[in-house]
Formats: structure tokens, C-alpha cells, sequence
């Protein structure tokens, strides 16, 4: 019998160990959940689409777009208790490979990784790069890294924080031949956000804080009336304090969290 | 009974501790080697570091499973430069990618061991380590040991099978040393064609160019700009000037310590009706997406006075014709890109652009001999 019993022993031993021992998964993360920013990119009631869409502007202007990128820094959870869980330093959200409507649907997401399971009282971010990593260059960085030399201004020693490029067709002959572009940079126009919304993180499972960009919004301001009139202005490089300063505001305005 | 159960429970323990000994799935050891054609020679690898100046923006990538030392950057420029790896033996790469005019031929197309033209321009070779957005006009290579693998047995191009290469190599005189003193190999049956193009790889990287005029001037404040290429470099730097929608705006694609991008763009070349209609789809073809089509590689700009013609397909022959077509400002192709718009250009800032451009040449680069044919 006792044989039997140390023969089982080591027989179930075996199976058991031998389970674990292969099993490369490490479920080690009790107490943690992972969080997903998710961004969807609207125009109005419309979803976003590079190239494919066609979007009713002012004046019976008509808009496609090719990109709408824009950095985001310092993303941070906020306790209850008044701390604050820095989950990441800068990363992009970019719409540039959204083609069609369910890519559109699904959005865009941003990984950041395990962080603490608990209840959160809302989340902040900058937009834009901010001033300290800002003033570095991209050879500080790997090239996998968001801060990448094609978003870089070496003639201003910073990063382009938001990028939006399009065409208009300006008389609705079907013909987009009007060619916008507005980049928007520099440590004046960073802006900081901050949502105050309940958002509980559990673990063992993919959190997802989804938001709401609606880039209708950035290029118009619906409640003064007040629009980027491309009859008359089609680029930006920051050099308009006016635009650029309008461009920054308005993506405040822009993102809402759902 | 007893007997059964202790030997199924020692198979069990047995065939689990093997199933987890992830080594022995794919051990290399070799129990039928050859005990003939050992290779005599060093292996004393010694680290090849890419020195850029400290200015450059931008870290090299050189991948973790080619790591470059100063032999393998060797035995491949051996490769690059040597006939050997073209079917009838009269062209190397260097056939297609020459020195003297910054690693391009000159040609609208270049002419393969056949005599059959290719459909492309020949790319410039420098600051390869500098990229990781795909390589040729679209971007089809994602990496440069993927890359020279294809020209041997293009049809177009060297026309031979990789397995005649590595036959050849392995009965040369000479490159079995080589490949030892690279990989450390023991035997010639152990060159193979990925230790041959991850050698022309090093070679490739190790190609750099940050010593022009342009760069002497702006970063070492040696010597001055002529009252030509200023006014050139003013109508060249866009983002500085104040808002201009005249403006030729070259900085917007060639920027960066590179003067590129590192991006595929359509740049307005082609009065096509849709995306479906260009004659060559470039970066479309490679990812399927209709939005790319007709988009290419934006090159660097750095030694652009040496390699005329210009375009994925040398369509302009001079860089006047490039400052042309750039100032007629595309044809409002629906994916052109944004920064493509007209802009008046008199010959005289024809002539100041292209002035200033020429400042971008390096001639330590094309004379380095660290760069040139070993068998000269």
C-alpha cells in the first residue's frame, strides 16, 4: 500500500511539476489589470476615414482627410486618495492607418501595460510633447520609441505635437484639389486635460478607457462660430500664433471620454 | 502490477522532462558532419562601430542577429564588389550602385547580366543604418540582409541561383577564410546564403556620409555658404520663414540630418484618373492598399549631385527637371501629398537651389577607400 501511495505520489508530482514547468505563461499579475486608452476618431456624427470619406465642412466646403495625428504625454491615473499613477510618458495617436469604416469603428488603441487593479477618480494627459522631452531630440530615443525624427523640427528643436492634413474641394466640383496642411508644435500650444470620471481597473483583464475625437471640432468652434476659413488659409506650421493657438485649443475641446 | 506502474510513471517523467527541453527541439549539433574541408584561418572577431557624429539625430539599427565586425564588413565588400555572384561573371553590385556616383549607375534603368533593363532607378547606398522603413523605391525589403538577397537571381540582374553562389564561394581560394574570419565558421558546407547577404549588410551599413560642405558648415562653422546657395537654402528650409504658400518647401519631405523623411509619398509625378491607374504602384503593391499606390521611398538628398537621374523610375535627368516638376505643384491626385502645391521659380532660384543642393556632396565618401573595390 505504502508503495502504491509513494508511486502515485511521485506520479502525480510528475504531472503536476511537468504541468508547470512547460507552462510558459506567467499568470503572475494577481492585483494588476491591463489598461488600453482607446481613441475613435469621429467627423460630427460621422466616423473618421483617411482618403475613403467625404466630410461637410462651412460654406459648403467639402473635406478628405490623409492624416490627423497627435501626441499625447504624461498619462496618468488619478487615485481617490489624490495620487496620481503615471502610466506612460508620451505616446501618438494617429488615424493615419484608418481607411475604412471598420477600422474606424474599432479605433485606435494604446497599450500601456499592467497597472494596479482599484478604483480611479479619472485620468490626465498632455497634448502635445511636454517641455522636458521636448527639448530632447529623437537620437535619445529608439526608433521604435513615438518620438520619431519624421515628427521632429530640427529648426525648432521640437516635436510636432498635432498633425492635420487633408484636401478641400472649395466650390463642390468634386475635385479636392485645395491641399491643407496644419502642424502644430512648440512648447505654447502643449495643453493639459484631465477627465473626472469613475474608472475602475480590474485585474487579470484588458481596461479600456475609450474617448471620442472628433476632428470637426478642432477646426471649427460651433459655439462662437468662429472656423479655419480654407478659402484663405490651406497650411500652418505654427508660424500663425492665431491658428496654432486655435488648432491647440480646440483638440481640448475635441476629446471626450465615453 | 506494481512493476507496470513505476514504468509508466518513469516514461511519463521522462517524455514530460524532454517535451520541456526546448533546446533539443532544434539542436544544431551534427552527427553525419563531414570530417573533409575544414577551414584553416582566425576568428578573432573584433567590433565594427559606425561612427557618426554626435549631431545625428538618429541612433543606427544594426539587428541583433548581425552584429557587424570589422570581418564581416570586409568579406562583404568582397561580395559587393565581386563578379562572382553574377551568372556569367561580369557584374557585382557595384555594377548597378558605383562609388564615384554615390553607389548608383548613372542609367535610367540599369542592365542586368542579359542585358535586360530593370524598371527602376538605381538607389543610392549611404546611411542605410539609418532607416527602418523598408527598403527599394517600395519599400517591399524590411530589412537590408532581406534585400540583397534578391538581385542574384533576378532575372534582370544577376541572373544566378544562390546555390551556384555559394558553391562557387565555398570552392574559392579565398572567401572560406573570409567567412571564417567573419562567422567563425569551421567548414566551407557552412557558407550559406544568409551568412553571404548578412555580410554585404555590414558592408552596406557600414556606408556613411556625414561630411559635406553643408554638413562642415552648419555643424563645425567651417567656412561659409556662397551668396547663392543662401539664397538657395532659404527657399530649401521652409518651416523658419513666415507663412508663405510660395515657398518651394523642400524641408517638408527632406528634413532631418538624412534630408529625408523615411516616408513613401506620392510626390505628384503622375496625372492619373484614380489610384488604380499608375503604371507602377510602388508601396501599393506591397501592402495592397489603394491609398499607396503610386507612392515611393522619399530618398535622401545627401550627395543628390552624383546620382542623376532622378526618380523611382529616372525620369528627370537633371535636377532642373526635378525643380520643374516640383514647381507645377502635381496634378491633385487624390493621395498626392499635401506639401506637393505650385510655387514660382525663376532661373534664378532654379539656380540658387541647385547650387545649394550641391552642397549636400561628400567627397570623402566617395573617395574612401574603406568603401571602394578590394581587388583594385
Amino acid at each position: 500500500m505504502a508503495y502504491k501511495n509513494i508511486v502515485f505520489f511521485f506520479l502525480l508530482s510528475t504531472i503536476t511539476f511537468g504541468y508547470i514547468g512547460c507552462n510558459d505563461d506567467d499568470d503572475n499579475n494577481s492585483g494588476e489589470g491591463s489598461v488600453e486608452l482607446l481613441f475613435k476618431g469621429k467627423y460630427g456624427d460621422q466616423l473618421l476615414t483617411m482618403f475613403e470619406d467625404t466630410y461637410a465642412y462651412e460654406d459648403g466646403i467639402d473635406l478628405k482627410f490623409q492624416l490627423f495625428q497627435f501626441y499625447i504625454s504624461d498619462i496618468t491615473l488619478l487615485k481617490e486618495d489624490g495620487e496620481e499613477v503615471l502610466l506612460k510618458d508620451v505616446d501618438i495617436v494617429s488615424f493615419k492607418d484608418i481607411f475604412n469604416q471598420p477600422d474606424a469603428a474599432n479605433g485606435v488603441s494604446l497599450s500601456l501595460g499592467e497597472w494596479p487593479a482599484g478604483n480611479y477618480k479619472g485620468i490626465k494627459f498632455g497634448l502635445g510633447v511636454n517641455e522636458t522631452m521636448n527639448a530632447t531630440p529623437p537620437s535619445d530615443y529608439d526608433l521604435d520609441h513615438p518620438l520619431t525624427a519624421s515628427n521632429y523640427w530640427s529648426w525648432a528643436s521640437g516635436y510636432v505635437f498635432t498633425k492635420i492634413e487633408g484636401n478641400a474641394d472649395l466650390n463642390n466640383d468634386g475635385e479636392f484639389e485645395e491641399k491643407l496642411t496644419f502642424h502644430i508644435g512648440r512648447n505654447d500650444y502643449y495643453r493639459n486635460m484631465s477627465f473626472e470620471q469613475n474608472l475602475e481597473i480590474t485585474s487579470d483583464e484588458t481596461n479600456i478607457i475609450a474617448f471620442d475625437v472628433d476632428i470637426q471640432k478642432v477646426l471649427t468652434n460651433p459655439s462662437s462660430g468662429a472656423y479655419i476659413d480654407f478659402r484663405t488659409v490651406t497650411q500652418d506650421h505654427t508660424t500663425d500664433p492665431e491658428v496654432a493657438g486655435f488648432v491647440a485649443d480646440r483638440l481640448m475641446e475635441a476629446i471626450q471620454i465615453r | 502490477m506494481k512493476t507496470g506502474i513505476s514504468l509508466f510513471a518513469v516514461f511519463l517523467s521522462v517524455v514530460l522532462l524532454i517535451s520541456c527541453d526546448k533546446k533539443n527541439v532544434n539542436d544544431d549539433s551534427c552527427d553525419n558532419c563531414p570530417e573533409e574541408d575544414p577551414i584553416d584561418g582566425p576568428y578573432e572577431p573584433e567590433d565594427y562601430n559606425i561612427s557618426a557624429p554626435s549631431w545625428v539625430l538618429q541612433s543606427p539599427i544594426v539587428p541583433s542577429d548581425n552584429p557587424m565586425t570589422v570581418a564581416g564588413v570586409e568579406l562583404g565588400r568582397h561580395l559587393f564588389y565581386d563578379p562572382i555572384l553574377s551568372s556569367n561573371g561580369t557584374m557585382s553590385c557595384a555594377s548597378c550602385h558605383a562609388i564615384n556616383k554615390a553607389f548608383t549607375d548613372g542609367r535610367q534603368f540599369s542592365t542586368g547580366v542579359q542585358g535586360i533593363d530593370g524598371f527602376r532607378n538605381s538607389m543610392p547606398l549611404f546611411n542605410l543604418a539609418y532607416t527602418d522603413a523598408g527598403f527599394f523605391w517600395d519599400g517591399s525589403s524590411p530589412s537590408l540582409e532581406e534585400q540583397a538577397l534578391l538581385p542574384v537571381e533576378d532575372h534582370t540582374e544577376l541572373n544566378e541561383s544562390w546555390e551556384n553562389v555559394v558553391s562557387k564561394l565555398s570552392e574559392h581560394d579565398e572567401y572560406p577564410k573570409l567567412f571564417r574570419a567573419a562567422f567563425g565558421i569551421e567548414r566551407k558546407d557552412e557558407i550559406t546564403k544568409e551568412l553571404a547577404v548578412k555580410a554585404i549588410a555590414q558592408f552596406e551599413r557600414s556606408l556613411i556620409t556625414f561630411n559635406s560642405r553643408f554638413d562642415r558648415i552648419v555643424q563645425y562653422n567651417d567656412g561659409w555658404f556662397t551668396e547663392a546657395e543662401k539664397r538657395g537654402r532659404d527657399l530649401f528650409f521652409v518651416e523658419p520663414n513666415t507663412q508663405d504658400n510660395t515657398h518651394p518647401g523642400c524641408s517638408h519631405c527632406h528634413v532631418g540630418t538624412n534630408l529625408t523623411n523615411n516616408l513613401f509619398m506620392n510626390n505628384g509625378l503622375d496625372d492619373v484618373a484614380d489610384l488604380t491607374n499608375f503604371t507602377d504602384l510602388g508601396l501599393g503593391a506591397v501592402t495592397n492598399n489603394v491609398f499607396d499606390n503610386g507612392k515611393f521611398k522619399v530618398p535622401s538628398l545627401r550627395n543628390i549631385e552624383l546620382t542623376a537621374p532622378y526618380m523611382h523610375d529616372g525620369r528627370f535627368a537633371t535636377l532642373e527637371e526635378v525643380l520643374d516638376h516640383y514647381a507645377t505643384g502635381g496634378h491633385g491626385v487624390l493621395n498626392e501629398d499635401v506639401n506637393i502645391r505650385p510655387f514660382p521659380l525663376t532661373a534664378e532660384q532654379r539656380s540658387d537651389l541647385i547650387e545649394f543642393m550641391k552642397s549636400f556632396t561628400d567627397t570623402s565618401f566617395v573617395n574612401n577607400p574603406a568603401f571602394a573595390s578590394p581587388f583594385e
